[in-house]
C-alpha cells in the first residue's frame, strides 16, 4: 500500500515536471501584444509561475532519487510566492483586456465619426453647425459651394464673402445669427445677397443644440436652394 | 500532524489574495484557455490543503495527493497555455 502511494507520488511529480516544462516552453513562445493577450507583463509572470512548479516537482522527485539540492532548502518559499504570481497574472491580464476594449471602442467610434463625415460630406443639401453666435464651426461640401464659404490656412474658421441675409424681420449683415433659434424650424424661406447684388434663395431648417445648462449652444442648419 | 509554518503562512496568502484574484478572472474573457489555467490554480490551491493535513497516519495518502495535484495542475495548465498560444497565433495571422 505504502509502496503504491509512494509511486503515485512520485508518478504525480515526474507528470507535475514534464507538463510545468511543457507549459513554460508554451508560454515563451507564445507572442505577445500590448493591446491584447498575453502581455509581455503577462507573459514573464506565466513563466515565473509556471517556472517555480518547475523547480518544486523537480526538487521533489530529486528527494525521492536520493538527490538533495539547494533548491529543496527554499522550495516552501518558492511555492509562497506563487499565489502572488498568480494574482500578478491575472491583474494584467485583465489591465490588458481593459486596455483592448477601449481601444476597440476607439476604433469602433473613429469608424462611425468617419462614416457621419462622408454621408455630410456627401449630401447634396449643405450641412452646417452654428454656434451660439451665429458663426460657422463647420459646414460641408454643399454648404461652402452654395454659400461660397472660405476656410483660413489652419482650417479652424470658416466664413463667408460678406453676404446679407435676409430675414422676416429684416436684413443682417454677414452673420448667420438669424438662423440660431431655441425653436426648431422646418423648410424656412431665407435671401442671402452677395455684396456684388447677387441673390440666392434658401429653405432652411434648423435643429438647436443645447448644451449642459439647457442654454441653445448652437443650431444644426440644413438648406438647399429654393 | 505536524504543519509547518510556512504551509500555514501560504495558505493564508492564498486567502488573502483568492478573492480580488476570482473577481478579475471573472472579468476575463471565458476562453477554455482561461478556464484550465484558472483550475490549475483551483488544483494548486487544493495541494496547499491537502499539504496541511500530511501527518500522522494520513501522511502516506496526503502527501500522494499533494504530488498527484502537482500532476493533475501542470496537465491543466500545460493545455490551457497551448490553446492560449493557438487562438494568439490565429489572433496574430487575422490581423
Amino acid at each position: 500500500m505504502t509502496q503504491a502511494l509512494e509511486i503515485l507520488r512520485t508518478a504525480g511529480d515526474a507528470l507535475g515536471l514534464i507538463m510545468f516544462t511543457v507549459a513554460m516552453v508554451m508560454v515563451l513562445a507564445t507572442p505577445t501584444r500590448n493591446d491584447a493577450l498575453p502581455t509581455p507583463i503577462a507573459k514573464w509572470l506565466m513563466v515565473a509561475g509556471t517556472g517555480i512548479y518547475v523547480l518544486v516537482t523537480a526538487s521533489d522527485l530529486g528527494t525521492h532519487f536520493g538527490i538533495v539540492s539547494s533548491v529543496e532548502l527554499i522550495e516552501d518559499y518558492l511555492e509562497t510566492l506563487f499565489p502572488l504570481v498568480a494574482l500578478g497574472v491575472a491583474f494584467a491580464s485583465f489591465a490588458a483586456q481593459q486596455y483592448s476594449d477601449v481601444l476597440r471602442t476607439r476604433r469602433a467610434l473613429q469608424q462611425s465619426h468617419d462614416l457621419m463625415m462622408d454621408i455630410v460630406d456627401g449630401a447634396p443639401a449643405g450641412i452646417m453647425f452654428l454656434d451660439a453666435g451665429g458663426h460657422i464651426a463647420f459646414a460641408n461640401d454643399a454648404a461652402k459651394d452654395i454659400l461660397d464659404l472660405v476656410e483660413d490656412a489652419e482650417g479652424s474658421r470658416i466664413s463667408g464673402p460678406g453676404w446679407t441675409i435676409k430675414t422676416a424681420g429684416g436684413a443682417e449683415p454677414d452673420t448667420l445669427a438669424p438662423l440660431v433659434e431655441p425653436e426648431p424650424y422646418d423648410f424656412r424661406s431665407h435671401t442671402i445677397e452677395w455684396p456684388n447684388g447677387w441673390v440666392v434663395d434658401l429653405k432652411v431648417s434648423g435643429r438647436p443644440l443645447s448644451d449642459h445648462t439647457q442654454q441653445v449652444g448652437g443650431m444644426v442648419v440644413t438648406f438647399e436652394r429654393a | 500532524v505536524s504543519v509547518e509554518p510556512a504551509e500555514v503562512f501560504r495558505l493564508l496568502l492564498v486567502a488573502i489574495v483568492l478573492p480580488p484574484l476570482v473577481i478579475l478572472s471573472r472579468r476575463l474573457p471565458r476562453t477554455r484557455a482561461n478556464t484550465l489555467i484558472v483550475a490549475s490554480f483551483g488544483v494548486i490551491c487544493f495541494s496547499y490543503v491537502v499539504s496541511l493535513l500530511d501527518g500522522g497516519l494520513l501522511q502516506p495518502p496526503m502527501d500522494a495527493l499533494q504530488h498527484l495535484s502537482y500532476g493533475v495542475a501542470g496537465t491543466l495548465v500545460a493545455a490551457g497555455t497551448w490553446l492560449a498560444r493557438k487562438a494568439a497565433l490565429e489572433e496574430r495571422e487575422r490581423s
